[in-house]
């Protein structure tokens, strides 16, 4: 557990949220995504084209944004003599929608300790990618995300979209 | 405080015994050596390690989990004998420790997989900067080179119930 992650988590979406004139966090992706174009403090652009045709980049996304960010965080004391029963946290929620010229694949965060003002069902909002074709064979990725505790999240899209990465990135780096 | 990720919304949970370890039964067969894990863990931090486990159960019929016992993979490259003909289900367990606090994070990755007679299995197991990756292969003895196996989760399981096996004869 990192309670610094996870304040830093609030603090930057609440940030968001006041400095957009919101009474309220982001409700969908896009609203995320355009305030992160705005400028907004915490959050930055990713940027990158891959050598890859747009129907095999989204169908990467989906099959990893299942096997690696559908994710529910428990915990449990462990002790010298007994155990407590593990207790869910919070969870994590991927969305991949797919189109002809564009792919978006979207990260929802949940905890159960954070209570943000009218939050979306599955969570706020904090990790967002859109894949726009650049032709048959070619791919731009650009990666909405706050600078800080999202870098495994990031190395890991980029790899997806690549193709030089199966893997997952450790979600005790962005969660938790 | 041991931290646990599930890969998915499974309810299932299983403890990681952090003291009392004896408590886990080490993996051991008579099979004989049919399985070649190489593992790579660095946690890229002075501050943590990353260790890795290796799980492996028994799927029964009706999608139950019997646990064989469990393998500490500290060794660059370990030799497993897997049970042949039955399905199994293997969950490495990436445990990550820090040396100023007490906490823990366990990261879980599973597969289901079916090992075939006259066939060599190898396993990569790779962490290194905050990314894992895992990859199964299979190769028959008359094969050249070995093909990659995709993950099969556990929600993919579908039980057999135990009534149709009865009216058809099967115990």
């Amino acid at each position: 557990m990192n309670p610094r992650r996870d304040q830093f988590f609030v603090l930057s979406t609440l940030s968001l949220a006041l400095l957009s004139g919101c009474a309220t966090v982001p409700q969908t992706s896009e609203e995320f995504r355009s305030l992160v174009r705005n400028g907004h403090m915490f959050t930055t652009i990713d940027s990158f084209v891959v050598h890859r045709p747009l129907a095999v980049v989204a169908s990467t996304f989906q099959r990893k944004a299942e096997d690696c960010l559908r994710l529910q965080l428990t915990s449990q004391l462990v002790g010298n003599i007994s155990s407590s029963s593990p207790v869910v946290r919070g969870t994590t929620t991927p969305t991949v929608n797919i189109e002809k010229s564009h792919a978006e694949l979207s990260l929802q965060f949940f905890y159960k300790s954070i209570k943000l003002s009218k939050e979306p069902e599955g969570g706020s909002y904090a990790f967002s990618v859109l894949a726009k074709s650049l032709g048959a064979t070619s791919t731009r990725i650009e990666v909405y995300r706050f600078t800080v505790s999202s870098e495994s999240l990031l190395a890991a899209v980029r790899g997806w979209a690549t193709g030089e990465f199966n893997g997952c990135p450790d979600p005790s780096s962005f969660f938790g | 405080m041991a931290f646990r990720f599930l890969r998915s919304l499974a309810t299932l949970w299983i403890a990681y015994a952090l003291v009392g370890c004896a408590s886990i039964k080490p993996y051991s067969s008579s099979h004989p050596a049919n399985t070649t894990v190489t593992t790579s863990a660095q946690s890229g931090s002075l501050l943590d390690r990353v260790q890795v486990e290796l799980d492996i159960y028994l799927l029964r019929p009706d999608c139950s989990l019997e646990h064989l016992g469990r393998r500490t993979l500290r060794d660059a490259t370990t030799e497993l004998g897997l049970p042949s003909d039955v399905n199994l289900y293997l969950e490495f367990l990436f445990v990550k420790d820090s040396w100023i606090h007490s906490n823990q994070s366990v990261v879980s990755h599973d597969t289901t997989l079916r090992v075939r007679p006259m066939h060599r299995y190898s396993v990569d197991v790779r962490y290194s900067g905050s990314l894992y990756e895992i990859t199964l292969r299979e190769k028959s003895q008359s094969a050249t080179s070995a093909r990659v196996l995709e993950r099969q989760g556990l929600d993919r399981c579908q039980p057999v119930e135990a009534s149709k096996n009865k009216s058809r004869g099967r115990t």
